[in-house]
């Protein structure tokens, strides 16, 4: 099943995304510095030479680049844990492209997988 | 993580193994039903339901990107400025048997019309971008380029 997730990179939540980074880059001194390049970031409009006054982002990863597919597999690369059986169910993930692979045969088992990967899309932290 | 899923960009292909197996159970995310396609496409890997590549899908995406190649190819040979039989072959092999070939060969393996078809376009390919005769017989154009076939590739 390919799963789509609705604006992925937009969408990351940071706090759980720098909470990951703390973690996975624990005792690096340039988790710090990758925190406050996400915290930090601004986007201002700006419309035959008006400019409207700067806001923070806060939420997603930017998109375009280089960091942002890294910073999106930091948060999005345990998400398999809470939903892969051994030989019975897989997430591929590619950037923001999901394969749930699910070897089933009974009536809404697979719903009930699905159910599961919902939730923890949601919830997870 | 505070993620959503667009189910009806969400796409389920079953691989039946059997009648109970089929795609008759209806498949639902958010309450919503999540459509049923018989291929679709893994980074680059065409899967169909019937572990079949001769379908019109993969064909149009394959001539698609074939024929973009062939032009580059074309266009190469009429500039004269690949001088060695070994460039040619890298050449061949990055925009023709790669675009016919990689990513494909699991279905590739098991279906033998796939092949046949794939020897055929890349064939011709090789006719069009080097514009040999339509007439040129195709164990020559594949001994010309220097090409395995693709049950060759396959085995490999």
């Amino acid at each position: 099943m390919k799963l789509d997730i609705k604006e992925a990179f937009d969408s990351v939540n940071q706090d759980v995304l720098i909470n990951r980074l703390l973690t996975e880059l624990d005792s690096d001194p340039i988790r710090f510095w990758v925190a406050n390049y996400i915290l930090e970031r601004k986007l201002r409009l700006e419309y035959r030479n008006i400019k409207t006054s700067s806001r923070q982002v806060c939420r997603g990863v930017p998109q375009g680049s280089s960091l942002g597919p890294i910073l999106w597999n930091f948060a999005i690369n345990r998400i398999h844990e809470g939903v892969t059986i051994e030989h019975k169910s897989d997430l591929l993930i590619y950037a923001d492209d999901l394969f749930y692979i699910y070897d089933g045969n009974f009536k809404g088992e697979l719903n009930g997988e699905l159910e599961k990967l919902v939730e923890i899309l949601v919830n997870w932290t | 993580m505070d993620l959503e899923l667009t189910t009806t960009k969400c796409k389920r292909l079953v691989l039946s193994r059997g009648y109970q197996y089929g795609a008759t159970t209806t498949c639902r995310i958010n309450g919503d039903e999540v459509e049923d396609v018989d291929h679709m496409s893994i980074v680059g890997l065409y899967l169909s339901s019937k572990f079949k590549l001769s379908q019109d899908a993969f064909y149009d995406e394959c001539n698609a990107r074939l024929s973009a190649n062939v032009r580059i190819l074309y266009n190469l040979t009429r500039l004269n400025i690949i001088k060695t039989a070994k460039e040619w072959h890298t050449l061949i092999i990055w925009y023709i048997s790669n675009t016919m070939f990689s990513n494909q060969y699991p279905l590739l393996a098991i279906d033998k019309a796939a092949r046949t078809a794939c020897d055929q376009r890349m064939v011709n390919s090789l006719r069009l971008a080097f514009n040999w005769s339509k007439n040129t017989p195709a164990k020559l154009v594949m001994l010309f380029a220097n090409c395995d076939s693709s049950e060759i590739v396959v085995r490999k």
